[in-house]
């Protein structure tokens, strides 16, 4: 009986795994584990929105060398997309006890992704800096 | 001249014009895109000057060629460049700095939590000269209550007499800001005291020193110097201004340097990022994090003098009433901080009747340094707190006193080790002239009393 479950199991993975059509590569899909990788479809929109705790110094959202956010408080901004691949850089520097922030973006006004989520509480360092791959045809 | 410094040229021209005039008639979000051309345009000018000498490729206007080693070189002289280049922050001027500080979202002190100088109960000699916390009085005053009834301790502000700004709105540096004067005052009341006759008198002498007399206690602080709260507007020229353009500039330098070669296939792409952005991010970094922890420790060292006025009276006897000012001093010195108070206090004391009450006058001078040593080394998180301090009171004119007065001193050095649980091992050396300051001590000898506490390792031995 535990056998049978066992392969209804692994039948269902395989099925499931076969219904899924591999956006990248396996090689390509580890390496964006370790670098986000951010596809905006054809003319879509792209949004950073950033929520944090009590900030002393201003944090920054860039992309492709322009600032886009630069505040002390929480904040959502449309990124001005460019063609082709570009980044999006964010740098967070805490200097007060029992922060947090959590650097999140959507596109097209769907679902919100996180990029990053960092607090004193999970023993995270009090700096934080990152890219991520925007990939991206702007619209006319 | 390369194009690179043509670049920077113009850009040094758009922003030469003064600051204040740019920062009235521009956004904030212009200045910051203006930045952003001036710090790309002197990136640029800066690795022209390195190529030039060590003769390194330039790759897309913005990268060092070369081996791994050779780019992480670059970088590094570039970003120090940077760093050094104090021009950059001219473009952040007052105005440009409040309004980051006032736009709408949406705060280490010297904070006390004993009110130490006013509060009899309180174990240090020195009290803080940041506001008295909430906890405040009651907390010390819960050692002499246990078997009766809790003292009330209420800590007021006169923050709490004004609107001050809502933190979900408004950032905690604007919130903090608002009302700044207010900010200097605070408060305590205290209702249900027992406080030995000793400590009211400050009288050692007496055969009665140690009789618990019923008492209401108030204070009112008034910081006159200094503000050790990083949200105070006398440190945002370091914080928003100079590390929010650290900050802009790793976010801003890290979107562009690393932009990947038009025409790379996707794998190449992430390739090329995940190796170069572990040569550039850590230098970049470092960089923002060495400033922030020389800001850190500037407010840290920062001096801070806070003026404070107190009352306690017997609400079962009339006429002893003790009124005191106190100056109440801290400063950061490097690895510990230094606290001084100097408190002269008068008391009306009636013990020889009603009609022959005279007043106890006495100037009390302490000093203590408290160090946190040896961070993580016994408990993950926490450090082995080490406080040592003096206090001496002198009594003025006391041989017009109708009752002995004796001049006392104590020197007091504590340590206390951290276990496991959030619990403390404390062990005290106390050692006074005044053989009344040794009574609670677990051992005395002579003038040195010793004290200790093992019963949090009581508490891990059970579990």
């Amino acid at each position: 009986m535990a056998k049978k479950d066992q392969k209804n199991k692994k039948k269902k993975v395989t099925k499931r795994a076969r219904a899924r059509t591999p956006r990248v590569s396996p090689s390509i899909a580890a390496a964006e584990i370790l670098l986000p990788v951010i596809e905006v479809p054809d003319g879509g929109s792209l949004h950073v929105i950033v929520d944090v705790g009590l900030m002393m110094i201003p944090y920054t959202v860039a992309y492709d060398g322009g600032t886009v956010i630069k505040s002390l408080v929480d904040e959502a901004e449309m990124v001005p997309l460019k063609p082709g691949s570009k980044l999006l850089g964010w740098w967070f520097q805490h200097a007060n006890e029992d922060w947090h922030h959590t650097l999140a973006y959507s596109i097209n006004g769907g679902p919100v992704k996180v990029l990053e989520e960092k607090s004193k509480a999970n023993g995270d360092t009090a700096d934080s800096e990152g890219i991520a791959l925007v990939r991206s045809r702007p619209g006319s | 001249m390369t194009s690179a410094r043509v670049a920077v040229a113009l850009a040094v021209l758009l922003v030469s014009a003064p600051a204040t005039a740019l920062a009235q008639s521009l956004s904030n979000a212009e200045i910051d895109a203006q930045f952003d051309a001036l710090i790309k345009a002197t990136w640029s000018a800066q690795l022209a000057e390195i190529a030039a000498t060590t003769k390194l490729p330039i790759v897309m206007d913005r990268r060092p060629g070369g081996s791994a080693t050779e780019r992480a070189a670059a970088y590094k002289r570039i970003i120090t460049a940077l760093q050094n280049d104090r021009s950059l922050e001219d473009l952040f001027d007052a105005t440009y700095v409040q309004r980051l500080v006032n736009e709408r979202a949406e705060a280490r002190m010297p904070v006390t939590v004993n009110g130490g100088t006013t509060n009899p109960a309180a174990a240090n000699a020195t009290e803080k000269s940041g506001a008295t916390s909430l906890a405040a009085l009651a907390s010390d005053f819960s050692s002499f209550v246990r078997a009766d009834k809790s003292a009330v301790s209420i800590s007021l502000s006169a923050l709490a007499l004004v609107s001050a700004a809502d933190p979900n709105v408004y950032s905690s540096i604007a919130a903090y800001q608002s009302h700044g004067f207010a900010r200097r005052f605070s408060g305590t009341v205290v209702f249900g005291a027992k406080i030995p006759e000793k400590e009211i008198t400050g009288l050692s002498a007496l055969p009665t020193f140690d009789t618990i007399l019923d008492a209401f206690a108030w204070d009112v602080k008034v910081r006159v110097m200094g503000d050790k709260d990083i949200r105070s507007s006398r440190w945002t020229d370091a914080t928003v201004r100079r590390a929010g353009m650290l900050v802009q500039m790793g976010a801003v330098l890290s979107s562009w340097v690393l932009a990947p070669e038009p025409g790379l296939q996707a794998e190449e792409e992430i390739g090329f990022l995940l190796e170069e952005r572990t040569l550039l991010l850590p230098l970049l970094g470092e960089a923002t994090r060495s400033e922030v922890s020389a800001i850190l420790a500037q407010v840290a060292r920062s001096a801070q003098l806070s003026m404070k006025v107190a009352g306690t009276h017997l609400t079962q006897e009339k006429g002893r009433n003790k009124y005191s000012a106190t100056a109440l001093f801290d400063m950061g010195l490097g690895p510990a901080d230094l606290t001084a108070n100097a408190q002269y206090a008068i008391t009306d004391d009636v013990r020889l009747g009603a009609d022959k009450l005279f007043q106890v006058k006495s100037w009390t001078i302490a000093a203590s340094l408290t160090a946190h040593l040896a961070p993580d080394a016994i408990v993950r998180g926490r450090s082995i707190d080490w406080n040592t301090g003096f206090s001496r009171s002198i009594f003025q004119d006391a041989q017009k006193l109708p009752v002995a007065a004796d001049n006392t001193w104590k020197l007091t050095s504590s340590i206390e080790f951290p276990v496991a649980g959030g619990g403390k091992i404390p062990v005290s050396v106390v050692y006074s002239n005044d053989p009344n300051a040794l009574v609670k001590q677990n051992s005395v000898s002579g003038l040195i009393g010793l004290s200790y506490d093992f019963s949090a390792l009581k508490e891990i031995l059970k579990r």
